[in-house]
């Protein structure tokens, strides 16, 4: 009875009150709770964005850096063709030819035979020129020579070694030697 | 003491009654504040979060772009080119720098009395290094004897003696194989680490 005759007497401020909680109600309902889900769903399309820029720039990295790579390898290779291989056949045959018999001669070993060949390879850009060398000294001139040879400059790479004994009673070797150096082949093909 | 009231409407306690009130209103003002500072916030963040997964997007976008023009200029060709020139370079290299007087020193320092050294010839594959050696020994047993020898120093590994020849000499003549790996001596080869050819080494002894 009492509550009623409140509700009754206070209706011009419980009006109000009562229109305020239900606005509110709807507001959170229609306008808050949706708008949570909103930008729920827009991190999570924000996180994966940022994860499709990390994918992004892994690929553009691993692009850049193999062109890089590239660039870097083909620099070399040709400071590799230039400067440290002879610069084509006829700078390799002398390298062979005269280089080798000098050191063979300053190591006390004489020269008995030589051949020289060229092999192209088709897969390759480079050519070979293999070189046959029969020598025949003391073994202690065979051993420097060897050290002379893998000391030098020279591109040259000794392939095989070969030792046999000379005449009975002689202290000679007869080294045969197997010697390998390369060229471009486009500058001579 | 005695009370009465005679009114036809009896009072109530106001002051309740409006402490209610007024709690109530409290209440609501709490909670439109809320919601209104929830729609500001979060409005805001949504703006936010919109920008940044443009700004994402369009940034991914062009990283694939750009990744995409790099790869254009690399002609699968091209690549497999240079790799291969480098790989034969890289080979070149490792055969130039192969140390014979190295290899010798090792030789030299196993090779037992009754074996002489006839042929040396190394390869380098994609395992590392091979080595096939000629001996002529006076006995099967000294060519053995050497090929422990040179497993023991640590930088020969699985020698066999792929074959034996009896010479009419009465010498017999082998071929042996195996792997060897350079600087992984066990003791320090004759010589030093860049050794030089020893002076008056043994040639095979005989």
């Amino acid at each position: 009875m009492t509550l009623r005759r409140v509700v009754t007497d206070k209706r011009p401020i419980l009006l109000p009150l009562l229109l305020l909680a239900v606005a509110n109600l709807g507001a959170y309902l229609l306008g808050v709770a949706p708008l949570r889900v909103r930008v729920a769903t827009a991190e999570q399309r924000a996180q994966d964005a940022a994860n499709e820029v990390r994918v992004a720039a892994a690929q553009f990295e691993q692009a850049r850096a193999t062109v890089e790579g590239r660039s870097r390898a083909t620099e070399q290779l040709q400071r590799f063709y230039d400067t440290v291989l002879p610069p084509g056949q006829a700078a390799a045959r002398r390298l062979t030819y005269f280089g080798l018999a000098r050191l063979a001669s300053d190591a006390g070993l004489h020269v008995t035979r030589r051949t020289q060949s060229v092999e192209y390879d088709r897969d390759s850009t480079l050519a070979r020129l293999d070189m046959s060398m029969v020598l025949e000294g003391r073994y202690e001139n065979v051993r420097e020579f060897l050290y002379d040879v893998e000391t030098a400059s020279d591109f040259v790479v000794i392939t095989d070694v070969v030792l046999t004994r000379g005449q009975e009673e002689s202290e000679a070797l007869v080294l045969t030697l197997g010697l390998s150096t390369y060229f471009h082949a486009g500058r001579d093909r | 003491m005695f009370r009465l009231n005679l009114s036809t409407r009896p009072f109530y306690n106001e002051r309740a009654v409006h402490l209610v009130l007024a709690l109530l209103a409290i209440v609501i003002v709490v909670v439109s504040v809320f919601n209104v500072r929830e729609v500001v916030r979060l409005s805001s963040r949504q703006t936010t979060l919109r920008a940044g997964i443009a700004a994402d997007d369009a940034k991914a976008a062009d990283l694939r772009q750009r990744a995409g023009t790099l790869r254009a200029q690399l002609r699968t060709e091209d690549l497999e080119r240079v790799l291969v020139a480098a790989h034969e370079a890289n080979q070149l290299i490792e055969r130039r720098t192969f140390s014979w007087t190295e290899l010798f020193n090792h030789l030299e320092a196993t090779l037992p009395a009754g074996v002489m050294l006839t042929a040396v010839s190394p390869q380098v594959d994609d395992d590392g290094m091979k080595v096939g050696l000629g001996v002529l020994g006076r006995k099967v047993e000294d060519v053995e004897d050497f090929i422990v020898r040179l497993e023991r120093t640590g930088v020969f590994s699985e020698m066999l003696s792929q074959s034996e020849t009896p010479e009419e000499s009465g010498l017999v003549r082998v071929r042996i194989q195996g792997r060897y790996h350079p600087g992984q001596a066990r003791q320090p080869a004759p010589g030093g680490p860049a050794p030089r050819p020893q002076a008056g080494a043994a040639r095979g002894r005989r």
